[in-house]
């Protein structure tokens, strides 16, 4: 697939996520603000419905697409693995602390990471991303065993995470061009502010 | 036949399987194929046993948590470690499919239902990736593989943390 194929089909992901996102009806998105009524869409809006998990979701695919292969595929990968991982600790009721600080840092980090073009080693940024994503993981996984149907909702907020990560990568396959290059570079700017809000409500 | 499709668990490992041999292919898939039958007929042949050794849906949705990270993560490569992650799978989904002790005929039919099911899926899946024209085999397919390897994977494992909560 040529370029401008790829980037077609990436930015209708994106309007794909953009348009669900937007039909989705607000929900308090953490554990203590209200009942889950469990199941696919429970699963689904918990990512969507909360702006700090999807600025630093969206982040991962930009940063993703920013470092271009293997950080490409191995972000988004690496994320839902370890994000699991957490997901495990929240539903046996393991304690992970600050998990609301540590989200909020998440969106400042890696929204910073695009903003200033940083270039890490591979490792170095899977790690980064991976220690995020206990935090996100931590949060979905301890309101799990409240679904009313724990495989739906795990299958809901799986995909709709992915969703976001596809939604960063897609917005950040304008860095083939150079005006591009500034608009995902804002775009990680405005994702580290967000953060930024987040983490001055949670300390 | 619908078993595979009710249990979540069976229906994770299945998905897990295919998706784990779809890269490097064809190379993978036809040796997948063929240890992926062999050894779902061991899981048909020592599925009682097992099932009193080791609690089967529990260790089908860790099979599937190792096959979706392992296939994540190698994408093309290491095609050895995926076979070797694919023999527990078809082991365990062959015991998962067994069906209850009843009237000998019943359990006949029921038996190859349970046991065509999942081969036919992985042809019908094989057959389809076969006939996908060259360009639509890109790297951002390949991509999508390991992605929907890596979901997968996460779902398993909450599913496997529910399932040990509960004491199952």
């Amino acid at each position: 697939m040529d370029h401008s194929k790829r980037t077609k089909a990436l930015l209708f992901a994106a309007g794909t996520v953009l348009l669900i996102s937007a039909l989705a009806a607000p929900v308090a998105a953490h554990t203590g603000h209200g009942t889950l009524a469990g199941g696919f869409l429970s699963g689904f809006s918990h990512p969507v419905g909360g702006l700090d998990h999807i600025v630093a979701m969206v982040a991962v695919g930009l940063w993703g697409a920013f470092l271009g292969a293997p950080s490409l595929w191995l972000l988004p990968v690496v994320f839902p693995l370890v994000m699991a991982f957490a997901a495990v600790l929240g539903v046996l009721g393991i304690s992970v602390p600050a998990v609301e600080t540590g989200i909020a840092l998440s969106a400042v980090v890696l929204g910073l990471a695009v903003a200033l073009r940083l270039r890490p080693p591979i490792w170095l940024s899977a790690l980064l991303v991976g220690v995020f994503a206990i935090f996100h993981g931590h949060a979905h996984g301890a309101e799990l065993p409240a679904a009313t149907n724990p495989a739906a909702y795990a299958l809901g907020f799986v995909i709709a995470t992915g969703l976001l990560h596809l939604a960063g990568m897609a917005f950040g396959s304008l860095t083939r061009w150079p005006a591009g290059v500034w608009a995902v570079r804002a775009g990680g700017g405005i994702v580290s502010l967000v953060g930024l809000a987040f983490l001055a409500g949670a300390t | 036949m619908a078993h595979v499709l009710q249990e979540p668990a069976l229906l994770l490992a299945l998905i897990a399987a295919i998706l784990g041999l779809l890269p490097d292919w064809p190379r993978r898939f036809r040796t997948g194929a063929v240890v992926f039958s062999a050894t779902l007929a061991l899981g048909f042949l020592s599925g009682r046993d097992l099932a009193t050794l080791l609690p089967i849906p529990l260790a089908l949705l860790l099979a599937a948590t190792v096959m979706g990270t392992a296939a994540a993560l190698a994408g093309d490569r290491a095609t050895p470690a995926i076979l070797v992650c694919i023999a527990p799978l078809g082991v365990l989904i062959g015991a998962a499919s067994l069906p209850y002790p009843g009237d000998p005929i019943d359990v006949l039919v029921t038996t190859a239902g349970g046991a065509s099911v999942p081969l036919v899926a992985l042809l019908v899946t094989g057959g389809a990736y076969d006939a996908l024209p060259t360009r639509f085999r890109t790297p951002s397919l390949a991509l999508a593989l390991r992605i929907a390897s890596a979901w997968l994977s996460a779902i398993a494992a909450m599913l496997a943390a529910l399932v040990i909560r509960s004491g199952g």
